[in-house]
C-alpha cells in the first residue's frame, strides 16, 4: 500500500509580524513541518507499519532549492521518502495552484492508494488544500477524520465526529483524508530518527514537468491592518475582587447583557 | 464579469450569509443542494433564483457526490460560494478545481468591478486583510449565518445523484452531550487552560447559568483535554460567534481563538496576566485569578 503524506513546510503566523499598513513580515519566523501534517505523517507510518506500506511525504515549497531542514525534519518524522515540487514561481502559490500540484505530483508518483493530510496548515489555514487537490484527481475527500483504519479489505474505514456524535464509513481507495490534530500524538524525533533521515531518498520533480497549470492566477490589490484593534482595551484591576465583580456586574447590566 | 454565482450548499441551510454575499454581485444566483428535500425547500425559498437538488442516499457521506457537483457547475465559470462545515468545504473544494478558481477564506466583501471581482478577505489567520482582484472564476468561503429568511420559493430541478467509488456508513454514534447552539447565543463564556482541572468546569457552570450564556472554550480543552464537546471549541478551525457577550475565562487569546470571536459586541476578559494577547482584544479585562473572580462574579450577577 502507497501512502501519500502531503506536508507543509511552514512558518507559524503567530511568529510573523505585521506593519500598519498590513504587510506581512515572515523573516523572523523559523519554519517547521505543519503541526497538524506531523500529525498525518504519524498516521500513515502506523498504517504503513501495519500493512507493511510505503510512505511517501509530498510538499510544494515556493523556493528554487529545497532546504535540507525541510525534507530531514518530515523524514525523521517516520516517512520512507520524500518528494518535493520547488520552484520560485510557487512563492505565494494560491490554494488552488497548491492543491493542482499537489494533484499532478500525485498522479506522476503513481499507484497511490491513500493521500493523507493536516486539517489545516499554520500559516495559511485556508482548510481547503486537500479538498481541492482531490477535486483535481477526481477522487473522494474526506476531512475532520479522527480515525483511519486500513484493515478492511481494499477499503479504508474513516471516523470523524457529526454535529451529533461521530460516523464510520468505508470507502474503496483511492481516497484523500485529511486528519485533525488530535488524531494521535505524533512523535518527537530521537537523534537515531535523525541521523537515518539524512539517508532517506529525497526526489525533486520540476515543476514543468507536472505541465501547464489551470489555475487562474489572482493579484493582490492591496493590503490593510485588520479594524478588531477598535475594542476599548480597559483594565480594571482586580486586586480588590469584590469591587471589580461589582464594577464589571455594572458595566454588564449598563450593556443590556445580563 | 457579470457573472453568475452557485451556491454550494451541503447537509444542512444555515447558509443565510452566503446568499447576502451573493446577492451582493450582479448576475443570477444558483443554489446547489446536495441535501435532503427539507434543505432544498428552505433554499428554494431562501432568495435564490434557482435550485438544482441532489438527493443523497442516508448512508452515503455528501462528500461522495463531489463528481455530481462538478458537472453541474463546469460549464458556468463563475463566483463559487460555500460554507466552512466538513462537507460543504469539501464540496465546494471539487467545483473549485473543476474551475481551477483561487479561493478565498474569511471573506469580508465581494463586488463586481467591470469584468472583474475584487474580494477583500482576512489572510493568515487573520493578522492581515487583503483586497484581492479576480479576472476569472472565484471561489469564496463564507461563514453560514443561520437559517435564511423564508420567502417566495423559486421551483427545484432535480439532477440524478452518482456518488463516488463505493463509500458507506457502517456507524453512527450519538454522544450524550447537549449539541451545544454557541452560534445563535446571545452570551457565551470562552473557558480556556488558565482552567486546572476538569472538575472546575463546574465553577463555569455556575456562572453560565447566572448570566444565561452557553459555554464555549479554546481549542486544547475540546481537542486534546476533552473536557468539552468539539462542537464548543471557538476559534479559526472551529465555531464562528457573534454573541452580545463574549466573556473570556482563562483564555490567552492567539489569533486562532479571536477569528472566531470578532462579531461580539462586546468582549470581557478575565485573565491572571496582563500581557496575555486577551487584553488587547477585550474591552474590559479583569487582571486577576479566575477562582477567585468567577464564584465572586456569579454571586455578584445572581444576588441581585
Ligand atoms: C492551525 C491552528 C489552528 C488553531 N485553531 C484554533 C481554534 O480554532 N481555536 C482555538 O481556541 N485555538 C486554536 N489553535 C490553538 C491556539 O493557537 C492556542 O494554542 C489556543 O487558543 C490557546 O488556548 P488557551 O488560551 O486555552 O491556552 P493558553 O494559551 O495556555 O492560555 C491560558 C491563559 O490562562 C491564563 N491563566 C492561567 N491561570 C489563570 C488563572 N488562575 N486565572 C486567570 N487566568 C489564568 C494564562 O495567563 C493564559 O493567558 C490553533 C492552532 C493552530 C496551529
Ligand atoms: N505547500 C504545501 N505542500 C504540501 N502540502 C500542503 C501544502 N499546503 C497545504 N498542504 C496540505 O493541505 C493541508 C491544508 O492546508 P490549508 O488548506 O492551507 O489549510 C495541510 O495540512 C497540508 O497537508
Amino acid at each position: 500500500m502507497r501512502i501519500v503524506v502531503a506536508f507543509k513546510w511552514a512558518a507559524d503566523y503567530q511568529e510573523a509580524s505585521v506593519n500598519g499598513s498590513g504587510e506581512v513580515d515572515w523573516s523572523r519566523a523559523r519554519p517547521v513541518v505543519s503541526s497538524y501534517d506531523a500529525v498525518a505523517i504519524e498516521v500513515a507510518r502506523q498504517i504503513a507499519d501495519a500493512v507493511s506500506g510505503e510512505v511517501i511525504g509530498l510538499s510544494v515549497i515556493g523556493e528554487p532549492t529545497v532546504p535540507s531542514m525541510a525534507t530531514k525534519t518530515a523524514l525523521a518524522r517516520g516517512l520512507d521518502r520524500v518528494v518535493v515540487v520547488a520552484d520560485e514561481t510557487l512563492n505565494n502559490a494560491s490554494t488552488t495552484q497548491t492543491g493542482e500540484v499537489l494533484s499532478r505530483a500525485i498522479r506522476q508518483i503513481g499507484d497511490v492508494d491513500l493521500v493523507l493530510a493536516g486539517d489545516s496548515s499554520i500559516d495559511v489555514a485556508a482548510k481547503m488544500v486537500s479538498s481541492i487537490a482531490a477535486g483535481f484527481l477526481g477522487w473522494p475527500a474526506f476531512t475532520d477524520v479522527g480515525n483511519v483504519n486500513v484493515t478492511h479489505g481494499s477499503g479504508v474505514e474513516l471516523t470523524r465526529p457529526t454535529a451529533v456524535g461521530s460516523e464510520t464509513f468505508t470507502v474503496t481507495r483511492p481516497t484523500v483524508v485529511a486528519l485533525t490534530a488530535d488524531a494521535v500524538v505524533a512523535r518527537v524525533p530521537g537523534m537515531k530518527d535523525i541521523l537515518a533521515a539524512g539517508k532517506k531518498p529525497v526526489e525533486q520533480l520540476s515543476l514543468a514537468s507536472l505541465g501547464d497549470l489551470e489555475s487562474v492566477p489572482y493579484t493582490v490589490r492591496g493590503t490593510s491592518r485588520p479594524s478588531h484593534g477598535a475594542r476599548l482595551q480597559k483594565v480594571i484591576d482586580a486586586t480588590d475582587t469584590s469591587a471589580a465583580v461589582k464594577q464589571l456586574a455594572g458595566i454588564l447590566r449598563d450593556a443590556g447583557v445580563s | 464579469m457579470a457573472a453568475d454565482t452557485w451556491i454550494i450548499v451541503a447537509g444542512q441551510p444555515g447558509v443565510k450569509n452566503l446568499i447576502e454575499i451573493a446577492r451582493g454581485l450582479t448576475g443570477q444566483v444558483r443554489a446547489l443542494v446536495v441535501g435532503t428535500e427539507d434543505v432544498a425547500d428552505t433554499i428554494a425559498a431562501a432568495g435564490v433564483d434557482e435550485v438544482v437538488w441532489v438527493r443523497p442516499d442516508p448512508d452515503i457521506p455528501l462528500e461522495a457526490y463531489a463528481t455530481t457537483v462538478q458537472s453541474v457547475v463546469q460549464d458556468n465559470p463563475g463566483v463559487l460560494i460555500g460554507g466552512r462545515n466538513p462537507a460543504e468545504r469539501v464540496l465546494f473544494g471539487a467545483a473549485v478545481a473543476t474551475l481551477g478558481a483561487p479561493v478565498f477564506t474569511g471573506v469580508s466583501s465581494v463586488a463586481a468591478d467591470g469584468d472583474d471581482v475584487v474580494v477583500k478577505h482576512a489572510a493568515f489567520g487573520g493578522i492581515t486583510e487583503q483586497t484581492v482582484v479576480i479576472s476569472g472564476p472565484v471561489g469564496l468561503v463564507v461563514d453560514g449565518g443561520g437559517l435564511p429568511e423564508p420567502g417566495i420559493a423559486v421551483a427545484i430541478e432535480e439532477i440524478a445523484a452518482e456518488a463516488m467509488n463505493d463509500v458507506r456508513v457502517v456507524g453512527r454514534s450519538e454522544s450524550t452531550d447537549e449539541h451545544a447552539d454557541l452560534a445563535s447565543a446571545a452570551r457565551v463564556i470562552g473557558v480556556g487552560r488558565g482552567l486546572k482541572k476538569e472538575e472546575d468546569l463546574a465553577l463555569i457552570e455556575e456562572l453560565a447559568q447566572a448570566l444565561k450564556a452557553e459555554i464555549g472554550c479554546t481549542r486544547p480543552l475540546a481537542e486534546g483535554l476533552d473536557w468539552l464537546g468539539r462542537d464548543r471549541y471557538i476559534g479559526i478551525s472551529g465555531a464562528h460567534i457573534a454573541p452580545k457577550l463574549y466573556l473570556a475565562v482563562g483564555v490567552s487569546g492567539q489569533l486562532q481563538h479571536i477569528d472566531g470571536v470578532r462579531g461580539a459586541d462586546l468582549i470581557v476578559s478575565i485573565n491572571s496576566d496582563p500581557r496575555a494577547p486577551m487584553t488587547a482584544e477585550a474591552d474590559y479585562s479583569l487582571i486577576g485569578d479566575l477562582y477567585k473572580l468567577v464564584p465572586a462574579l456569579t454571586s455578584a450577577l445572581s444576588g441581585r
